[in-house]
């Protein structure tokens, strides 16, 4: 399963962005170049998980790391969407992603 | 080991010793938990030990061990986990585990594993033994909740501090790499889920690094779990068994001591934030409490690092939360671990023959290098001689550093005791501790590996003869704890060893008649105490009215004087009845290189000890003529002529020399023809013809080619000794 990644740019101050699929190891590397990319161009980004079907740690340890680095930025990294297999995850981990 | 296409001897061998090292470190991980049985991380070494004896012989097919360590280890497991109180019984038990362990591996070392009746026996004793102690735990875990818990209370007796929790506090932290190795710890914690429950859960992120360093394919992450279940630890432990290797797992048990959450906090490499939500998070501490904490250390503003991680512990204590001990105690711990630690790291290990060959060399690096020496003298050419100069000093380098590469501490060896000691007193109802001065002191390994059996019999003596029973010695007013002292220390070019004991001392009348009725003195002679004593060391000289098991049969001493003579050494004793005996051995530094003093005697070449000489200085004909002393500013010095002892015929010189020799405090003189000089040299053994040559205990080749003998100075200084009684004794060396 692969991760697709939609950007839309709805109003100047904030980049949206819509993933699907597997939001794993894989693509971890390339989602946290493209994520801090959006933060250093002093954008406001959010992230739309509903879509994820599958997650894992790293996927989860990205997540956690671009929200402190957006509050280092002073910008906003807002996560919505987050249900099915990635509520289950942050569940167990007793972590709040969605929270600003 | 047999069909694998491998040659494993090699790994057998390391299996052998790191088998044998193991083996020592249960000693002395159970004579620590026998002082205090609440000792976690000596639980916990000792658990390690045993699971790697367990695993390796697992992996060489040595199935007796393999089952035999199995079950030493389920009931280390459950001492570790608390279900299982670590009594004294228990303790005996295992000792007698750790030496049938010793024997098993023996067995296997030397006989291919074929285990005789004796043996066999004694492994299904003791197995039935542990499975009892197995058993009984299980059923009071299964059949009786509230037992259980009376059972903990009691195993946690004295420990003011005790953790009302009632779940298991998990701490996982991961090898970066685990996301690569194709794991995710979500499958892992989840399944927790699926034993037990989770209580609560921290996900520890702030070891993520800030972006530049940040690889999002490595796990950066950790996870601090309560965790309810009516389960085993193994339970828990089988749950991370995949990926074991991929991470560090604590699991801390239900009702654990305070301590323990403080070594793991310790442990773990974040900072105090963690700290105080972990406090929380495992009911050590409550959450206002720790804000208070927390509160006040905002007040002060002390920021980062380190110096954060103090303030917060210190704040903990002034409020009286945690107490200082606890806190000292997990620091302190952590410090020496990391010191041991270090050591290790800079430990490399290498086989003796590799050592001995580099000294083999070495030796005839200097033999070829006093030769190099002599011919720039003899061709006067001084540049040469310059960077002969510079040569001679690189080799003496050289050679000193090769010695000390084997050199070892002897404090290992001793620490062997420890067990030898406790054994003995216990089997004999007696209260005895060791000590142990100067363990750091260095010895060639050659000689440690010599000593221990000769050892091991002196402090076997001091044990059985020497320290009283308790009530004996409160009777005398004496502690009623006896001590044996093993110290080392270095002494003129020697190093000494002396076995020292509070206890009885030598009866000096019973000795007395058995030297009379063995016939070693003569009715109404006049002898000295310590003389008498050194009877002590005769073959069949035992005045102990009760044979044990060890000691009393007469055979012992003797060899033990033996076996120090063959090191080159000397053994003395001395003894104050009522205070206790103090055995004293005098050894030399090394066995292979010596400093020597060359002198000639007619056409031959002789060497000393240069460590053992004191003065050399010329004596006229007059004065050494017909007579066994010399006048040495007023000192009457006993002296042998060398030509009358080797029978060297040749010109007597215009003036013949003395040299002074000392050792183990008794002086003579020998006279020479002419001193040549000093010498490094390395000993060459004589051959096996010659091997019961007296006065001579080796040869060594001179630059030139010639060969010197070496003279033993202990036996010469014997002979002098007996043939007149008045060796001068040094001064300042003579004791009480």
């Amino acid at each position: 399963m692969k991760l697709v990644a939609r950007r839309n740019k709805s109003d100047s101050s904030v980049i949206k962005y819509r993933f699907e699929g597997a939001f794993t190891i894989y693509a971890v590397k390339k989602l946290k170049n493209v994520l801090m990319q959006e933060l250093k161009s002093n954008k406001n980004v959010e992230i739309d998980m509903s879509g994820v079907q599958r997650i894992d740690t790293s996927g989860i340890q990205v997540l956690l790391h671009m929200k402190r680095e957006a509050v280092k930025f002073d910008r906003k990294f807002i996560i919505k969407g987050i249900e099915g297999e990635v509520q289950k995850m942050t569940a167990l981990y007793d972590i709040e992603l969605s929270s600003n | 080991m047999s069909g694998g296409n491998f040659d494993l001897s090699d790994a057998v061998q390391t299996f052998f010793i790191e088998s044998s090292e193991k083996l020592d470190e249960i000693d002395s991980c159970l004579l620590r938990l026998e002082k205090d049985s609440e000792d976690y991380e000596s639980i916990n070494e000792l658990f390690r030990a045993v699971h790697t004896i367990k695993g390796s012989s697992g992996m060489f097919g040595f199935d007796n061990i393999e089952e035999f360590t199995h079950v030493v280890e389920n009931i280390l497991d459950r001492v570790r986990n608390k279900e299982c109180p670590l009594d004294h019984d228990l303790i005996s038990l295992l000792f007698e585990c750790r030496d049938c362990i010793k024997d098993l591996v023996d067995i296997y070392e030397e006989d291919g594993g074929v285990l005789n009746a004796d043996l066999e026996s004694e492994k299904n004793n003791l197995t039935r033994e542990l499975n009892k102690y197995l058993n009984n735990e299980m059923r009071t875990a299964s059949e009786n909740k509230p037992a259980e818990n009376k059972n903990e209370n009691i195993l946690v007796e004295g420990e003011s501090n005790v953790s009302e929790n009632e779940n298991w506090h998990i701490s996982l932290r991961f090898d970066p790499d685990i996301f690569k190795h194709g794991f995710d710890p979500f499958s892992f914690i989840s399944y927790l889920n699926e034993i037990g429950e989770i209580v609560a859960i921290r996900t520890i992120d702030e070891n993520i690094p800030s972006d530049d360093e940040m690889d999002p394919e490595k796990c950066y992450l950790g996870f601090e779990i309560t965790f309810k279940g009516n389960v085993k630890k193994e339970t828990i432990e089988d749950v991370f068994d995949f990926i074991i290797d991929d991470c560090q797992l604590r699991i801390i048990p239900p009702r654990s001591a305070i301590n323990d959450y403080l070594d793991l906090i310790k442990d773990l490499p974040e900072s105090s934030m963690q700290l105080g939500e972990l406090l929380v998070s495992i009911g050590s501490l409550t959450r206002s409490e720790l804000e208070e904490a927390l509160r006040k250390q905002n007040e002060q503003s002390g920021d980062t690092g380190t110096q954060e991680k103090k303030h917060i512990g210190d704040i903990i204590i002034e409020e009286n939360m945690v107490s200082r001990e606890i806190l000292d105690a997990a620091l302190e711990r952590q410090q020496t671990f990391k010191k041991i630690d270090i050591v290790k790291k800079n430990l490399i290990k290498i086989n003796a023959d590799k050592v001995d060959n580099l000294i083999n060399l070495v030796g005839e690096l200097i033999i070829t290098g006093s030769n190099i020496k002599q011919l720039s003298e003899k061709n006067h050419d001084d540049v040469l001689s310059d960077s002969v100069i510079t040569m001679t000093r690189l080799i003496e380098d050289i050679r000193d550093s090769t010695m000390n590469i084997r050199m070892v501490p002897i404090g290992e060896t001793f620490r062997k005791f420890e067990r030898t000691v406790r054994d003995l007193s216990r089997e004999n109802g007696k209260d005895v501790e060791l000590v142990i001065n100067g363990g750091d002191t260095e010895l060639d390994k050659s000689l440690i590996d010599k000593l221990s059996d000769p050892l091991m019999h002196l402090v076997r003596n001091a044990v059985d003869h020497g320290i009283d029973t308790p009530e004996e010695r409160l009777k005398k007013g004496k502690n009623k704890k006896g001590t044996v002292y093993l110290n080392a220390y270095y002494e003129t070019g020697n190093i000494v060893i002396e076995i020292e004991d509070d206890g009885n001392g030598l009866n000096r009348d019973k000795i007395y008649k058995k030297a009379l009725s063995s016939g070693l003195i003569q009715e109404n002679s006049a002898i000295s105490d310590s003389d008498l004593y050194q009877f002590i060391f005769e073959p069949g000289f035992s005045t102990a009215e009760k044979i044990t098991n060890i000691s009393g049969r007469g055979v012992g001493m003797d060899v033990v004087r033996k076996n120090i003579e063959a090191l080159r050494g000397t053994i003395f004793l001395d003894s104050d009845a009522g205070e206790g005996t103090l055995v004293r051995i005098y050894l030399p530094l090394t066995l292979a290189i010596i400093d020597g003093f060359l002198v000639q005697v007619a056409g031959s070449y002789y060497v000393i000890p240069l460590d053992m000489v004191l003065e050399c200085s010329e004596v006229s004909k007059k004065e050494v003529e017909g007579s066994d002393f010399i006048d040495l500013r007023g000192e009457l010095l006993p002296f042998i002529r060398l030509r009358q002892y080797f029978n060297v015929t040749g010109e007597l010189p215009e003036k013949e020399n003395v040299v002074v020799v000392e050792y183990a405090q008794k002086m003579i003189g020998i006279v020479i023809d002419k001193p040549v000089g000093e010498l490094k040299t390395v000993i060459k053994p004589l051959g096996k013809v010659f091997r019961n040559l007296k006065w001579i205990s080796g040869g060594t080749i001179l630059g030139s080619g010639a060969v010197a003998l070496i003279l033993d100075i202990q036996n010469l200084i014997q002979t002098v000794e007996k043939s007149s009684s008045t060796v001068r004794p040094k001064e300042a060396a003579v004791k009480k």
